[in-house]
């Protein structure tokens, strides 16, 4: 019996049921006692404004580098960290400060854009699939179940490497990789609420599919697919790194923290700074979104903290 | 059961079709095949001679009797040579395998012993000291991209302690020492948190409470009970885990050199070498169906409640 309640999805995700089961929506909060409510509510201002800083430095970064992360001075190369170039150089003499700030833009913004195109196209197909159900709910599930079957990141690599690498096309892999998964939540939402009084009234009272769908239908069931994406954002930054890492991902000079690190291998022993500023950067920002998703999780649904 | 492993099995061709061919129309969309990516596209061989080639290896046809012809021969245990080197593609991915096979269990064996006592542990404490630290560290390394932490162990124990080699030169315990670590540094912060979270789960249920109000040792509901029915959770985790593994960590094996089945996917992708990169897949598709298998069977061993999906037994 438990074998056809553990889908291969849940299988895959592991803590998706926790939060999907306990999950009382953003309001839950009014519930709770004051000093643990506050601490939370504490937790997700700082994480908050920490990710949109991230975000807003991404976005600027260009004004933000002190040089420019292209430009080459050979007689400075693989120099060690300094006043003048806080994170040393790499082998064209490039200050690596400069190309960590601008890499900034390739891995946070470009995660963020990912988790959101396929955030929206998922839960689309996901609400499509569970309120239209009949054939093209059977076909698209039956998809989505090859696409989950697969480890990840070997799908997004064999997508990446036939459209021929560069960023635009990594980011495309990852995203026909994982729409599955928001798919699956979606849809399980959907079919949970279809049934219910108010969107019967709804439809009762003449609204039209669209309205029902997007008006009533979606606030009640988005709480959850967003606490899944803000989850999904520090792998997805790691993952799309990684693309980069195996040459499959933005190509050089582009500043990217992936592969930035991947050029840097042959220097691991004489200039081992240049791999581990991007390093450090790809852990930083991960962390901030990770504990961000983390906290987001805890206030909507209170009862998964700890867990 | 037998019949219910038969049927499960069967299961493999549909799956096996399905993305084989999924593989193979990527493959033909991407507009460059294994012939430009040998010679380049700079005109440096004549138009005639690439065209014999494409001719003597069948990329001229259309594409649906290219994958007939592939799907024949593969059910003869034919599946053909490497573009490339020109070796036969059997040959070179059983060679391949060893290294991948020993890194699988090495690293899974390594997460079981770190992660499932840290595990338990974090949530017999829960709340004390120890399970904030087990917390914290397990979240360091859930942030931490393999790659960078195969670089720091490379920079830490090679070229500073100089302990072991930078990089794998052949297949031995000493050279698998690091790829092991890396994945096991990050596999085992990913199972900590789940140890903890089921065992805690687990441990809220009220038979623990009733065990207690009649004298049971926390200690023997424990060890009886509560860890017995929570492995049915890692264990499913485990063979996700067992799964892409075997599959081959091409950035780690890449990292280290490590000459195993994920790099020779890599590899075989970037170079358009089709039937190889076939095989790899055919590869995986068995193993998914295989691992899913075993942990359904896994299941049944360790509850025999769960019933196995026979219609008719």
């Amino acid at each position: 019996m438990k074998q056809n309640f553990l889908s291969d999805h849940d299988k895959k995700t592991g803590h998706t049921k926790t939060y999907t089961k306990n999950f009382k929506g953003i309001g839950a909060r009014k519930g709770m006692k004051g000093a643990r409510a506050g601490s939370v509510r504490a937790r997700l201002v700082f994480f908050g404004v920490l990710a949109v800083l991230l975000l807003l430095g991404s976005v600027f970064s260009e004004a933000l580098a002190p040089y420019d992360p292209n430009l080459q001075d050979l007689a400075n190369a693989k120099a060690a960290p300094s006043a003048a170039h806080l994170l040393g150089t790499d082998r064209y003499g490039r200050d690596m400060l400069s190309r960590v700030i601008a890499g900034s833009r390739a891995s946070i913004f470009s995660t963020l854009l990912l988790v959101a195109v396929i955030t929206a196209v998922g839960t689309l197909v996901g609400v499509f699939c569970g309120w239209h159900g009949k054939r093209a709910d059977t076909v698209l599930m039956r998809i989505s179940d090859i696409f989950l079957a697969f480890p990840g990141l070997v799908f997004a690599m064999a997508v990446a490497g036939v459209l021929g690498g560069g960023l635009q096309n990594a980011i495309i892999a990852l995203a026909a990789i994982s729409w599955p998964k928001y798919a699956r939540i979606a849809r399980s939402q959907t079919l949970a609420q279809r049934e219910t009084a108010y969107l019967k009234a709804s439809k009762l009272a003449g609204s039209s599919t669209f309205r029902i769908i997007f008006v009533h239908l979606l606030p009640n069931i988005i709480g959850p697919i967003l606490v899944t994406s803000m989850l999904d954002i520090g792998t997805m930054m790691m993952e799309l790194a990684g693309l980069s890492f195996l040459g499959l991902g933005a190509k050089p000079p582009t500043a990217e923290w992936g592969s930035m690190m991947s050029d840097a291998r042959s220097l691991m022993t004489t200039a081992p700074w240049v791999a581990f500023s991007p390093g450090a950067a790809i852990f930083l920002s991960v962390m901030v979104f990770n504990l961000l998703g983390d906290t987001i999780r805890d206030y909507a649904d209170p009862r998964s903290r700890d867990l | 059961m037998h019949k219910y492993i038969i049927q499960r099995l069967l299961q493999l061709i549909p799956v096996l079709i399905g993305i084989t061919f999924l593989s193979f129309a990527m493959m033909r969309i991407a507009g460059s095949d294994a012939i430009t990516e040998l010679y380049g596209d700079k005109g440096a061989v004549s138009q005639e001679i690439i065209d014999a080639k494409r001719a003597e290896l069948g990329l001229d046809k259309p594409f649906l009797t290219q994958y007939v012809t592939w799907l024949g021969r593969m059910l003869r245990g034919d599946m053909g040579t490497s573009y490339v080197s020109g070796l036969d593609v059997w040959a070179t991915f059983a060679s391949k395998l060893p290294a991948t096979l020993l890194l699988t269990v090495l690293s899974i064996l390594a997460t079981v012993v770190i992660s499932i006592p840290l595990g338990i542990l974090a949530a017999v404490c829960r709340g004390r000291a120890v399970d904030y630290i087990l917390r914290f560290i397990s979240f360091i390394g859930n942030s931490l991209p393999n790659f960078f932490v195969a670089l720091l162990l490379m920079h830490l124990l090679s070229i500073r302690l100089k302990l072991l080699p930078v990089l794998s030169n052949g297949i031995s315990l000493r050279s698998a020492l690091m790829p092991t670590m890396t994945l096991a540094i990050a596999m085992s912060s990913k199972y900590m948190r789940q140890v903890r979270a089921a065992v805690l789960e687990e441990l809220q249920k009220d038979y623990v409470t009733g065990a207690k109000a009649r004298g049971v040792r926390s200690r023997v509901t424990l060890w009886n009970s509560v860890i017995r029915s929570s492995m049915l959770t890692i264990i499913t985790l485990l063979a996700l885990s067992i799964g892409s593994l075997l599959g081959g960590t091409a950035i780690i094996e890449s990292i280290f050199m490590w000459d195993g089945v994920g790099k020779m996917a890599v590899d075989a992708i970037t170079m358009r070498d089709y039937p190889l990169i076939q095989a790899y897949v055919v590869w995986m598709a068995v193993i998914y169906v295989l691992v899913n298998l075993v942990t359904d069977l896994v299941y049944h061993l360790l509850d025999p409640r769960i019933r196995l999906g026979v219609t008719s037994e």
